[in-house]
């Protein structure tokens, strides 16, 4: 069989899903060095993926490069994201973006939109921007929305867990703020990429340009809800994680195509 | 009178007013997607015959696929307005609170703790770049350049010649779909003012600025070495855009507010965190 | 007390967003102000006509030109360029496209009004086209990358209809006003069988195009009706692959919506774009995988002759389920020329996607491609 980037890709997807089960093991010593190496040989896959990717259109920009580059993304923030504590909430955060990231996989090979052309002008550093900011900034808010989710059974016992779920909310909060930065700069390089090509900062011809407002709309809300007393520290933590996953959700559809066999 | 005019006010700069509207413009963007989804030709004529003559045919003959886009101007006009009010009310009881203090310090601290409120300025002046764009932009449609024939600019006495087409054809073998086809266009224009005249270069996401006017690449001729002879053109997008400076210097504004609330997060907040 | 404010909020917001439609309603009551020249403001895809006043209309081309329609008597509007205004009804034309030449004849002015075209007598099947370049009332302007400007000004014509922005420049110094009939994103169905009304206003013939309209429209309801329930769905390609590059009608393509109106399957429909867009091989070929019927661009003349000689002239695509087991169609010479017969091209290409529907339909506009040439037949 020849080694395409869908058969890589399928490689990285069996290695991140080799690490989210290692990462589900319950104890430490089943968990071993294995979830880290599956991690790191399916970043190195999806890497190769990318690159691929991007040698079949440099130096122009490839066309709906986040469906495998979004995974990649997360997979680099991982270690990042909870550090390098074994806490029970930094260890659900890691889980949950493992699931994340073969969920992502999973949907980029079941649903490809990789039969697009790039365009010439394409051709400029600030579209080369717009795409990889929006990708952190994208994977900052899947860190946000983790944490968010980490912190969700913590309100069973509401009283006791008070605490750490304040301290998820903060984790939350940080890489919410972390990712609105990223993404309002992939905004910006967006609308100076569309006046230099098109003459206009909004160019109507990508309906995507509403979903990335959208994203930016709702994640400015996340951060002025502590400014409410409105809010409860509950309904801040359902609207970022919940609302968060709906919202990325939504941002990554145009990404993908219709349906085709993985296999 | 006065009464109502500060409950308004307050009613203005409320934060709850902020979420509101922050939630409601992003279920109006996800409908937006929906609605603008495989229906482009119905929104790009906003980009050169301007906001209110659109609204007046394309916006209002199609409302089941243009109602988000009304309802997006009118929300974030009520955006603009609680960001104004908002952050003015803050920045005012933040300069009332630091009239004690002195030196560079100080101001560096006063600097800090503004970071947010010139971001929120910055979306302001974005948006009302944006609107003035949209209202009050002159633009040339289906300008097209070829050798020869000068385009005169409205209102000017300047003329652009195309003096010379000068592509780059892909000739390696990684694209193949490429390959021959123009992979760089770049065309030589004489721009001449009636008593000047100097040359410039154009190219897909590098436009020329002559006479308060904006050229912009739209598309050009030939575009291959094989299939169908083309005669040589460069298709403009000319345009005169009063909120270009606006939105620019707003963009500006906000990545200056945004350098300093990360400044002001590593060196203070995450320090105060540890 | 801080909890009752925000319902203040919310309530005006609400009431804010109810309003809205009440506001927008104003404009939609006006579509239909001037019954007897159509509506006010109609979109045809791409192109657009605004009514103004009984002595304005201002229309939008496939390039975003904005060109201003007036009575032949009436005096150049002050705010508009020569080269921007159109007398109506237009008397002479030059034309480019095959389809723009259809659409005259489907107004009924192709005889009275054509003066010009860009392709040799030898090239038209148009018994009119070809009569009157006989008979030197309709002129050979030379090929489209090569026009024949002095030619072009003897002809007089009072508008030409192109594909080629590049014209448009010389035609501004000749004052002859001309229409970009192209646009960038691809015709879709209700385009297709509207453009006859973004023409009607330059001849005056809304009448005709309100028939022709009506015409296609029954055509589609029998399609419909008649394929209804159908099953199984066929699945449908339509382009070719010129040596590495894959060109594809995309979904949004008025044969791609047809396919899926006529109970079939089009393979490229979630493919967006302009017409004859080209996407990557690996593409194609998925897509070609499990394929019932496949339409060529190529014609005869073209080497699209029988399935063999079209795997011969693309070996990429030789593997594809139409060319194996499937139908493969190529368009018949008089195809591109005969847009005017919108309604019978529809109701031909539904009677190839679902033959039981149509029991003993001959084909007129295309031809199922054999799986050999007729000569190598022979000799075997």
């Amino acid at each position: 069989m020849a080694i395409t980037t869908h058969s890589l890709f399928l490689l990285a997807g069996a290695l991140y899903g080799l690490a989210l089960l290692t990462a589900l093991a319950p104890d430490r010593r089943g968990r071993g060095p294995w979830a880290g190496m599956f991690l790191a040989s399916g970043l190195a896959v999806n890497l190769a993926v990318v690159a691929w990717r991007y040698h079949q259109a440099w130096p122009m920009l490839p066309m709906h490069l986040g469906a495998v580059a979004l995974p990649f993304c997360l997979g680099l923030l991982v270690p990042f994201a909870a550090g390098k504590a074994e806490t029970y909430m930094a260890l659900t955060v890691r889980r949950i973006l493992l699931a994340q990231i073969v969920l992502l996989v999973g949907a980029a090979l079941c649903f490809p939109k990789d039969f697009y052309l790039p365009f010439l002008k394409s051709r400029t550093l600030l579209a080369h921007g717009f795409l990889w900011f929006g990708l952190a900034g994208k994977g900052c808010f899947a860190v946000s929305a983790a944490w968010a989710l980490a912190a969700l059974p913590l309100f069973r016992h509401a009283i006791d867990n008070r605490q750490a779920a304040v301290a998820a909310m903060h984790r939350c909060q940080r890489w919410a703020a972390l990712g609105f930065a990223l993404w309002t700069l992939s905004m910006f390089a967006g609308e100076l990429w569309s006046y230099l090509g098109w003459g206009t900062p909004v160019v109507w011809e990508d309906p995507a340009l509403t979903l990335t407002m959208a994203a930016w709309f709702f994640y400015a809300g996340l951060l002025h809800l502590h400014l409410t007393r409105l809010w409860s520290l509950k309904s801040r933590v359902l609207y970022a994680s919940l609302g968060g996953l709906v919202l990325l959700s939504l941002t990554c559809v145009p990404d993908f195509g219709p349906f085709r066999a993985p296999f | 009178m006065h009464r109502i005019l500060l409950l308004f006010w307050r009613f203005l700069g409320s934060i709850n007013l902020t979420i509101g509207l922050c939630l409601l413009l992003t279920a109006d963007l996800v409908w937006g997607y929906f609605s603008l989804n495989r229906r482009t030709p119905l929104f790009t004529p906003l980009n050169d015959m301007g906001l209110i003559p659109w609204m007046q045919t394309y916006g209002s003959h199609n409302l089941a696929a243009t109602g988000w886009f009304f309802l997006l101007l009118i929300l974030l006009a009520l955006l603009a307005g609680n960001t104004f009010v908002c952050t003015t009310n803050r920045i005012v009881q933040l300069l009332a609170a630091g009239d004690g203090g002195k030196g560079a310090a100080h101001r560096k601290r006063l600097a800090l703790k503004l970071a947010p409120h010139i971001m929120h300025y910055g979306l302001i002046v974005i948006l009302a770049g944006y609107l003035a764009s949209y209202l009050c932009t002159q633009v040339l449609t289906g300008r097209t350049l070829v050798p020869g024939v000068p385009l005169s600019l409205p209102g000017t006495s300047g003329q652009v010649t195309l003096l010379a087409f000068e592509p780059e054809y892909y000739r390696g073998e990684r694209l193949a779909f490429w390959r021959n086809e123009v992979i760089a266009a770049q065309a030589r224009l004489l721009l001449d003012d009636g008593i000047t005249q100097q040359e410039a270069l154009l190219s897909c996401t590098r436009p020329v600025r002559f006479q308060g006017y904006s050229l912009h690449l739209r598309d050009f001729a030939p575009k291959s070495l094989r299939g169908m002879k083309m005669k040589t053109r460069v298709d403009l997008y000319v345009r005169k855009d009063p909120g270009v400076g606006l939105y620019l210097a707003g963009i500006a504004l906000f990545t200056l507010g945004l350098a300093l609330y990360i400044y002001e997060w590593i060196t203070h907040r995450e320090a105060t965190t540890e | 007390m801080n909890r009752s404010k925000p319902h203040h909020v919310l309530g005006t917001l609400f009431l804010l967003l109810a309003l809205l439609p009440l506001a927008a309603c104003d404009r939609s009551d006006r579509a239909d102000v001037d019954g007897a020249t159509g509506p006010a403001f109609l979109q045809v895809g791409e192109f657009a006509i605004n009514r103004i006043s009984p002595e304005r209309t201002e229309v939008r081309d496939g390039a975003g030109r904005i060109l201003v329609l007036i009575p032949r008597e009436a005096p150049i509007p002050a705010d508009c360029a020569p080269s921007q205004v159109i007398r109506v009804p237009v008397r002479r034309v030059a034309a480019y496209g095959y389809f723009d030449i259809a659409v005259l004849r489907a107004l009924g002015v192709l005889e009275q009004t054509l003066v010009g075209v860009t392709a040799p007598a030898k090239r038209w099947h148009l018994p009119e086209i070809k009569q009157g370049m006989e008979s030197g009332r309709i002129v050979f302007l030379g090929d489209a990358a090569s026009i024949d400007y002095e030619r072009l000004k003897q002809s007089r014509p009072e508008l030409v209809l192109t594909w080629d922005p590049s014209v448009i420049p010389l035609l501004d110094e000749l004052h002859i006003p001309a229409v970009v009939t192209t646009t960038p994103t691809a015709m879709c169905l209700n385009t297709r069988m509207r453009f006859v009304q973004f023409l009607a206003p330059f001849f005056l013939k809304e009448r005709e195009a309100a028939a022709y309209f009506a015409r296609i429209e029954a055509a589609l309801d029998d399609i419909r009706a008649r394929t209804a329930g159908l099953h199984p769905q066929p699945k449908v390609m339509w382009g070719d692959i010129y040596e590495k590059r894959v060109m594809v009608e995309p979904g949004n393509a008025w044969v791609g919506e047809l396919v899926g109106l006529a109970q079939s399957d089009y393979q490229f429909k979630d493919v967006f774009g302009t017409a004859c867009i080209e996407i990557t091989l690996e593409r194609f070929l998925y897509s070609g995988r499990d394929a019932d019927i496949f339409f060529t661009y190529r014609t005869g003349e073209m080497g699209a002759t029988s399935k063999e000689a079209l795997a011969k002239l693309n070996p990429l695509i030789k593997d594809i389920a139409p060319l194996k087991r499937g139908k493969v169609y190529a368009p018949l010479p008089h195809y591109n020329q005969s847009a005017d017969r919108l309604d019978e091209i529809l109701t031909e290409i539904s009677a190839i996607l679902h033959p039981e529907a149509y029991p003993g339909y001959r084909l007129h506009y295309f031809v199922e491609l054999p799986e050999t040439e007729p000569a190598a037949k022979e000799r075997s």
